[in-house]
């Protein structure tokens, strides 16, 4: 293997170990105790996961709180990535709704790697 | 290379570059449904013509593949992503191919860890720190996707005759 080629493999692992890491402690994240909604970066609500609810984001996009999870529903956006997510109930899990800045985020007394 | 033989090629490669991003804009996400995750085929033209041409053109090539996906098909948050990350991306590149060290396949998927980093600092400027949250699968796929254009591009360098 020429010298160069090693470079190119020791710089390829040095990027991808820590995502794969941080990626596996995310993994092990505690679940979440509230879901919060931020758009443009502002705060428009907080709601307690362990009550079910739907939530109209400034109809852009609707919240459903169930089983102690959150998704995203009926996105007004085309592309609809923020609807397809799973849905997400640990610690400092996101849904990011691109095209109409809005941001689900899950809080709790786990660690918080988005910070 | 005479510069009317250097400016004619970049005109070439800016269309295949921009083939490259329709055909991408084409695929379908499918699983892989995470914003900002794409394959970059077209920054194999990019750095075709930052090895063969200098990153001068280079950067004319890649300024006018963003401004043409923004006109096209992107809206313009989408483009100010964009270019946040081709332009960190393409500084990346160009002072890792300066070193001499790597191949292009190093170069190519250190671009794209650095073209998804770009895309997240621009994200968090609009939604905030939350953005920061899908750092570590577009690291993944940026590697592995950069690794695998960089291959490519090395297989062409070595075809290629200009």
């Amino acid at each position: 293997m020429s010298k160069k080629l090693r470079n190119d493999l020791i710089l390829i692992a040095l990027l991808i170990i820590p995502a794969v890491l941080a990626l596996a402690l995310g993994a092990l994240r505690k679940p979440g105790r509230a879901c919060q909604i931020t758009v443009g970066g502002e705060i428009f609500a907080e709601a307690d996961l362990k009550t079910d609810a739907l939530i109209d984001v400034d109809g852009l996009l609707k919240v459903r709180i169930e089983d102690g999870k959150a998704r995203v529903l009926d996105p007004v956006c085309k592309n609809k990535l923020c609807s397809a997510h799973p849905p997400i109930s640990a610690s400092g899990e996101t849904i990011i709704c691109a095209p109409g800045g809005v941001v689900v985020k899950i809080l709790g007394q786990g660690p918080d790697f988005t910070q | 290379m005479r510069p009317s033989r250097k400016i004619a090629l970049s005109g070439l490669l800016t269309a295949l570059c921009f083939v490259l991003s329709y055909l991408e804009f084409l695929l379908p996400a499918g699983g892989f449904s995470l914003p900002g995750v794409k394959l970059g085929l077209a920054n194999i033209c990019v750095l075709f013509a930052m090895y063969k041409l200098g990153p001068e053109y280079a950067a004319g090539i890649n300024s006018a593949r963003i401004a043409l996906s923004w006109l096209f098909f992107g809206s313009f948050t989408a483009m100010v992503y964009s270019f946040s990350g081709a332009a960190l991306s393409f500084l990346a590149e160009y002072l890792l191919i300066k070193t001499k060290k790597f191949t292009p396949v190093g170069v190519s998927a250190f671009g794209g860890v650095m073209h998804n980093f770009g895309q997240i600092i621009a994200a968090a400027a609009f939604l905030g720190p939350g953005a920061f949250g899908y750092l570590p699968a577009l690291v993944v796929w940026g590697a592995l996707a950069g690794g695998l254009n960089g291959a490519i591009l090395a297989a062409l360098m070595k075809k290629v005759r200009i």
